[in-house]
């Protein structure tokens, strides 16, 4: 180190000026760190990979088989389902899924995105307010793009999911769903499907009970109690109908008992009852307390007088029923007694029930699904994502329409071009492959994210691609980390294995992107 | 001499275009464009509803009656799964989220930026080719795909060195989470740096500097505001990671600043809320709202400040 010796000389007196071997060396060690740091970023991605590909190559050891139907290449662990068993478990429904929740995200996010993007960068405003709101609208876009996934995922599941409360989930809006109610036959596995209405209206009984008769009620009490015991296990009362003078009566039902409300006077008065054997009645008197009815008997307490007659056993029977296999052709059925015996003919087997048969309520949904609210469903989870991408989407395409050069844009406006004229024939077209390489990349970050679609539809165990919009489904990361939170140590080289193949898939969409910006990038001016 | 009439316009031209009369011109332009100011205006939509949706859930929950927002903001114990006695203080779910985001800036931030001042000023065009695709392949690699690595890689060879380590920590899914960000925190730097003018950078030279000398005390200052806006951001980024710290970080809410033990984070607790058998209108659902809200403004907070930084405060030079 020197210094320079007269300070009246030199106004740098005080200062030490340094060596330039001592900077060349600092220089050379901070070259080194950065080296170091480089190789060190390149050293964890390299480890990654190696412990993801070394845990998770044994689940892809296997071979695959060819069959005819889709996908014709069969390997065992993209096809299989999730399974309890470690080394049946496959990715089978998580890429049905993936493909359709990202179909539906780059559908909804494109237009949205590519609009928003080319109003921002070519209808410039000029006035002050407008000037204030685009500027407005450009930095909402940016805070979009750092909010968290799972504040996305929450809010998909507000208001998509459950649509902020508007519709009721029990009676959602639906088209393009049929209800039926399935019985089994007493033939050899053989079932019936019977169709009803709506999914809440009554299940389907295949005998009605009837009974009328005439009462007198004295003025001091005014209340009739019907107690059944039912084989059931449901409410014997919760679909029955009592009619007095042929108006629907004041009925309370709780549990085995129905208390009815009357006025004094003499009634005629009827009561259906679905679904039930034909019953023994006894009239028991008001005032006897504690009163159980055996089974299969209904009692009826009321103060005054009673008469009650079994008029008619009305028999439903179904003929509008239809099997499964044929749901056009429809059949007959032999509807018998709880007790009786069985025909010996095995094709009437095949179609005979009897009469005290539950039926259980299924749903058969057609491709073109459509239910409000749109509850977890795919469509759910594309709209979803398509808030997490939609700001990635529009800021890529705001750069390559801004890369567009003016002098095409100047050049079609002096040929008398209107703005969207331009915008449409000059400007996007030559705009169209980073938009599309921003696109691609971006739907390589919305296969990837598993955050939004766990808030949706949390841990499900899905084994089906999904069949409509509305239906359920999983996604890959989702689905890897099922697999990575169980405590048993062979999910975690299974889950090893789906990750192979999240980022084989990943690598195909990135090798795309590169692909087609090396393909259709033109030198544009 | 009769006026002339209107010119008819041919109904076809060649290439397809379709000539309208000016007025359906100008008609089919406005349908157009507002269609477009549709689209923009649509992320407006998105933020409001955001903004309403979170606030007026939290507002339910801070309506129920074991709930105060007093406690809420100032008590330092979260369990409102126990049975009698329930406990809101976010304090401990906050504490978990800085704990690893710490953890995360302490390995990113000086990584990321050695990266970037070599990927701009020191590293020659071959290395750059190889450089900049890894570090893309290492922010677009699926959050899941770390959250793993931390659980089966990070945290035994952390127990391997040390025994204290729990086997899900913080300290675990803080490098997970900091070797995410790294990309987001060198790309950014990166960009800044380059922004800075040659110029200066040859006035730097011209003086006799070495490119350490150049890169450290006349481009770095300079691109001060960048940086401070990358740091920003990526802190954004890691305080919503959520499935890392679902995987590696655990689910004890506790507050505490040793990086070795589980702790939980705000995001992992919604995801504990979003996945439980709990019914919609409880207090431990509406809880997950309310921690939504304090999440959502701190991320919100840091992007907005970040983003006023980049836009504003960049240095004009000539």
């Amino acid at each position: 180190m020197s210094k320079i010796a007269d300070p009246d000389r030199n106004p740098a007196a005080n200062v030490e000026l340094r060596s330039f071997q001592g900077r060349q060396r600092k220089n050379l060690t901070f070259l080194t760190i950065c080296i170091g740091t480089a190789t060190l970023s390149i050293l964890v991605l390299v480890v990654l990979l190696i412990a993801v590909f070394v845990q998770g190559s044994s689940g892809l050891a296997q071979a695959p088989t060819f069959r005819w139907e889709f996908p014709w290449i069969h390997h065992p662990f993209l096809v299989n389902p999730p399974s309890p068993e470690a080394d049946e478990a496959g990715v089978g429904p998580a890429l049905g899924g993936t493909f359709w929740v990202c179909l539906g995200c780059a559908l909804f996010t494109l237009p949205l995105g590519v609009g928003a993007a080319i109003f921002l960068e070519e209808f410039k405003p000029k006035w002050t307010i407008s000037r204030w709101i685009h500027g407005f609208i450009q930095l909402n876009i940016s805070n979009l793009a750092g909010v968290p996934s799972v504040v996305y995922g929450i809010i998909g599941l507000t208001a998509f999911a459950a649509m902020f409360g508007l519709f009721n989930t029990d009676t959602p809006l639906e088209i393009g769903a049929e209800y039926f109610d399935q019985f089994a036959t007493e033939g050899k596995d053989t079932y019936v499907l019977v169709p009803v209405e709506h999914r809440n209206s009554p299940p389907t009984r295949l005998i009605t009970w009837h009974a009328e008769g005439e009462m007198t009620v004295p003025p001091e009490a005014s209340v009739v109690r019907l107690q059944l015991n039912s084989a059931f296990y449901f409410d014997p009362w919760e679909y029955a109908k009592v009619l007095i003078d042929g108006v629907p009566a004041d009925a309370k039902a709780k549990g085995g008992e129905l208390t009815v409300d009357v006025s004094p006077g003499q009634h005629q008065w009827q009561l259906t009852l679905p679904g039930q054997e034909p019953l023994t009645v006894k009239i028991v008197p008001a005032d006897e307390q504690d009163v159980r009815a055996p089974e299969g008997q209904l009692i009826v307490q009321s103060a005054g007088d009673i008469k009650f007659s079994v008029s008619q056993d009305h028999e439903t029977k179904i003929t509008d029923a239809v099997t499964p296999r044929k749901p056009h052709k429809k059949i007959k059925l032999n509807v018998i007694g709880a007790f009786d015996e069985l025909p010996e003919n095995e094709k009437e087997l095949k179609y005979t029930i009897r009469s005290d048969s539950e039926g259980g309520r299924i749903a058969d949904e057609h491709w073109y699904y459509l239910s409000l609210p749109f509850g977890r469903g795919v469509l759910t989870g594309s709209l979803t994502l398509m808030l997490v991408v939609l700001p990635i989407v529009i800021i890529a395409s705001q750069e390559s329409i801004r890369a567009v050069p003016n002098s095409l844009r100047e050049g079609a406006l002096g040929m008398g071009a209107t703005p969207w004229q331009m915008v449409s024939r000059v400007t996007l077209p030559a705009a169209v492959p980073g938009i599309m390489t921003g696109s691609i990349l971006a739907m390589s970050r919305a296969i990837g994210e598993a955050a939004p679609i766990l808030m949706i539809s949390g841990i499900v165990y899905i084994t089906t691609v999904p069949g409509h919009m509305m239906d359920e489904f999983a996604v890959m990361p989702l689905q890897v980390y099922n697999w990575a939170g169980k405590p048993q140590v062979e999910f975690h080289d299974v889950a090893a294995t789906g990750i192979i193949v999240l980022l084989v898939v990943l690598l195909f969409f990135n090798a795309l992107a590169v692909f087609i910006r090396y393909k259709l990038h033109k030198p544009l001016s | 001499m009769a006026a002339p009439t209107t010119t008819r316009l041919p109904r076809a031209l060649a290439g397809g275009a379709r000539l309208r009369s000016r007025r359906a011109q100008r008609l089919w332009e406005g349908f157009i464009l507002a269609s477009l100011v549709f689209c923009a205006a649509f992320s407006i939509f998105v933020t409001f509803t955001i903004i309403a949706v979170l606030f007026k859930e939290a507002w339910q929950f801070f309506k129920l009656p074991e709930v105060s927002v007093v406690e809420f903001f100032t008590t330092f114990e979260w369990n409102p799964l126990l049975g009698n006695v329930k406990h809101f203080g976010v304090w401990p779910l906050v504490s978990g989220t800085m704990l690893v985001t710490g953890v995360a800036m302490m390995i990113a931030l000086p990584l990321g930026l050695i990266t970037a001042v070599y990927l701009s000023e020191y590293a020659a065009a071959r290395v750059r080719n190889v450089l900049k695709p890894m570090l893309e392949v290492l922010a677009g690699i699926p959050t899941v795909v770390y959250g793993f690595f931390a659980l089966t890689v990070i945290t035994p060879s952390l127990k391997f060195f040390h025994d204290g380590f729990n086997i899900y920590n913080a300290f675990s899914a803080g490098i997970a989470v900091g070797i995410l960000c790294l990309p987001i925190i060198s790309s950014l730097t990166e960009d800044a740096l380059q922004a800075v003018p040659r110029g200066l950078r040859e006035a730097g030279y011209g003086l006799g500097g070495t490119r350490f000398d150049v890169s450290l005390k006349i481009v770095l200052p300079a691109a001060l505001s960048g940086i401070i806006s990358a740091f920003l951001l990526a802190v954004a980024r890691a305080v919503g990671e959520t499935m890392i710290v679902a995987l590696a970080a655990g689910g004890m809410a506790r507050l505490t600043m040793d990086p070795r033990q589980e702790v939980q984070t705000m995001t992992a607790w919604m995801v504990q809320m979003a996945l439980g058998d709990i019914s919609n209108f409880s207090t431990e659902y509406l809880s997950m709202y309310a921690v939504a809200l304090v999440l959502f403004v701190i991320t919100f907070v840091l992007t907005v400040v970040g983003n006023i930084v980049r836009l504003r405060f960049r240095e004009v030079y000539q």
